[in-house]
């Protein structure tokens, strides 16, 4: 191949690569300025990637989903349609086979199927943290979780028309990071 | 070497060698001499691009927190346009190949550190599979562009780490691995025809065997003892390739075959894995259709390279007989497990004459190798008395000993005879 070709030809890979992470940034902003946010009860533990970092992956209590349709596939992609409770955070309103027409919802992945219904897995379960933070975040929450009458810790995710964005994690109505900065304190 | 190329006039004239050998020795030396020529200054300039590279992804894996979402958002982003412009800037003034391959590793790490940055900046979820699966995409075309070989190298290695994680890790089976695999060949069969005494093509020739053999474990999640005869078929075809005329001789398909044949005979040598095979529900067909699509290139290879007797090699017939000793081991586990162990000791035997008469060390000792092993696992499934393993455990040794004593006189007595027969 000429050189000036291959010139072409690279630009437009350049293009592509530049093109995934851009679309990404573009996509998640997207959700953050239009979704609704809702809250969802959760405990985080301390994992990490090798590329990515370490995070907090998040456990939800809503993953938990009461019902006695055991027809559902493990391992399958299902659609969650979500709606707030009484007390303002997040419960699954039902599991879907098919996306719905109208409501909050979004893909969600079935786990297993138990006397206590069935079990979700949802997508936003990492919540990346400096690397010196998140084994910290996962010892000051078992720490906050064990204290008198604690509040509830949420993650707070932004839903819109099925795609979600996971913003924070709130432990004591405080972002997660202040919380263990405090803790450090 | 200049000796040899200055002489090559006289020893044309002379009627020593044709002039078509003067010209294939020519060619060698000069092929030889560009390989060495691009030589350390790249590898070490590869290995400290490869470095930072990865300490680019370390850096940014850190997650400072003291930085703002925008602030990491350029963060992730301008390394990646930075190494854009110098890779094109290397193709567009067709820079030096030092030049290039700097440029391409770089921009091979920032791909992925982009990529995984804003994931992290998002939370982005995402397995690890995918995300290998996006980056070696995106790198597919530099190898070409950039006509580096170190970028081939790490989209090798980059498949295989994918691979292995979907496969091994995950119950997927990466069909992705063999498009990219795809995509590097014609790199690689460039190289065999343009540098086919290359240092560079000999380390193609021991890392794409390897990566094959390291990924069709992954495609094989819950084959059973099934497993075993693809593996075979698979390295029969890897042995049968390195036996080709325009690799044999330097590359490592026959090594990582002849290892990996007599060590899938071993594995299978167990009383145990014959037992399971035979409780062993049905095959699915995906499996033996894999094994029928190896099988088949590992004959055709056999057949173009040695006709009918195709199977003459102690090697090549193993991987001939085993589908056979496996039909009669569906039937029979006790007569399989006898014949699996013949195999392997006959393979060690006929290991062992041909390093001795070739005065091979190497050879030699593989087949002590694989005959010591052999006892070894006999101890595991055999009520053998502590005595008679220590006695058998001796008898190796003495072995391993007397063979190589006799291979070291043999030698020596050799290059005495060899003036001697010259005068």
């Amino acid at each position: 191949m000429k050189t000036k070709n291959m010139f072409i030809v690279f630009v437009v890979v350049a293009v592509v690569q530049a093109f995934v992470p851009l679309k990404m940034i573009y996509d998640t902003e997207k959700i953050n300025d239009e979704g609704v946010v809702y809250k969802f009860k959760t405990q985080p533990i301390d994992p990490n990637d090798p590329f990515r970092g370490k995070y907090i992956t998040l456990r939800f209590e809503a993953e938990n989903f009461k019902t006695t349709d055991s027809l559902m596939d493990m391992r399958q992609d299902v659609y969650v349609s979500i709606e707030k409770d009484s007390e303002g955070y997040a419960r699954v309103k039902e599991v879907l086979r098919e996306e719905p027409e109208e409501g909050d919802y979004f893909k969600a992945e079935t786990y297993y199927f138990s006397t206590n219904g069935l079990r979700l897995n949802f997508p936003f379960d990492r919540f990346y943290m400096e690397e010196s933070k998140a084994p910290q975040a996962e010892v000051a929450y078992r720490k906050y979780s064990t204290a008198k009458n604690p509040k509830p810790a949420y993650a707070l995710v932004a839903i819109k028309d099925g795609e979600t964005y996971l913003k924070d994690v709130i432990v004591d109505d405080k972002p997660i990071r202040e919380y263990v900065m405090e803790q450090q304190e | 070497m200049s000796s040899i190329i200055k002489d090559l006039p006289e020893l044309i004239s002379h009627n020593i060698i044709s002039e078509q050998t003067a010209k294939n020795i020519e060619r060698y030396y000069a092929a030889k001499k560009e390989d060495q020529g691009s030589n350390t200054l790249m590898i070490f300039g590869s290995i400290g691009a490869i470095l930072v590279g990865l300490g680019i992804i370390l850096i940014f894996a850190h997650n400072w927190d003291n930085f703002s979402k925008t602030v990491k958002t350029i963060l992730a982003i301008a390394p990646l346009l930075l190494c854009q412009i110098a890779a094109g800037y290397a193709i567009f003034k067709n820079k030096s190949q030092l030049f290039k391959d700097i440029a391409g590793i770089l921009l091979f790490f920032t791909v992925g550190s982009s990529i995984a940055l804003v994931a992290q900046i998002y939370n982005i979820p995402g397995d690890l599979e995918g995300y290998l699966l996006s980056w070696t995409l995106l790198c597919m075309p530099l190898m070409y562009l950039l006509r580096s070989n170190m970028l081939a190298f790490l989209h090798l290695g980059f498949i295989t780490y994918y691979a292995v994680v979907a496969g091994y890790f995950e119950t997927e089976r990466p069909w992705p691995y063999l498009l990219l695999l795809g995509a590097f060949i014609p790199f690689y069969l460039r190289r065999l025809k343009g540098h086919p005494f290359g240092r560079i093509t000999s380390l193609f020739n021991l890392l794409f065997p390897l990566s094959l053999i390291i990924t069709l474990g992954a495609f094989l999640a819950g084959v059973g003892e099934f497993g075993f005869l693809v593996y075979m078929a698979l390295l029969g075809f890897i042995y049968n390739t390195g036996l080709l005329p325009k690799l044999e001789s330097r590359n490592d398909y026959l090594r990582l075959g002849s290892v990996g044949i007599a060590f899938i005979l071993l594995f299978s040598s167990f009383k145990w894995v014959w037992e399971e095979m035979e409780t062993q529900q049905v095959v699915e067909s995906y499996y033996i259709i894999l094994w029928a699509i190896l099988f088949a290139g590992m004959l055709y290879i056999a057949i173009r390279n040695g006709g009918k007797q195709f199977y003459k090699n102690a090697f090549q017939a193993v991987t001939v007989l085993f589908p056979v000793v496996y039909l009669i081991g569906m039937a029979n586990s006790v007569l399989a497990a006898i014949l699996d162990n013949v195999m392997v000791l006959a393979l060690g035997v006929i290991t062992v004459k041909q390093g001795i008469d070739k005065v091979d060390f190497r050879k030699l000792n593989f087949g002590l190798t694989i005959i010591a092993a052999l006892i070894i696992c006999r101890f595991f499934d055999t009520n053998m008395t502590f005595a008679l393993r220590g006695v058998l455990f001796v008898c190796v040794g003495v072995g391993f000993f007397v063979a190589n004593s006799m291979l070291v006189k043999k030698k020596r007595a050799n290059v005495l005879n060899t003036p001697e027969d010259e005068n």
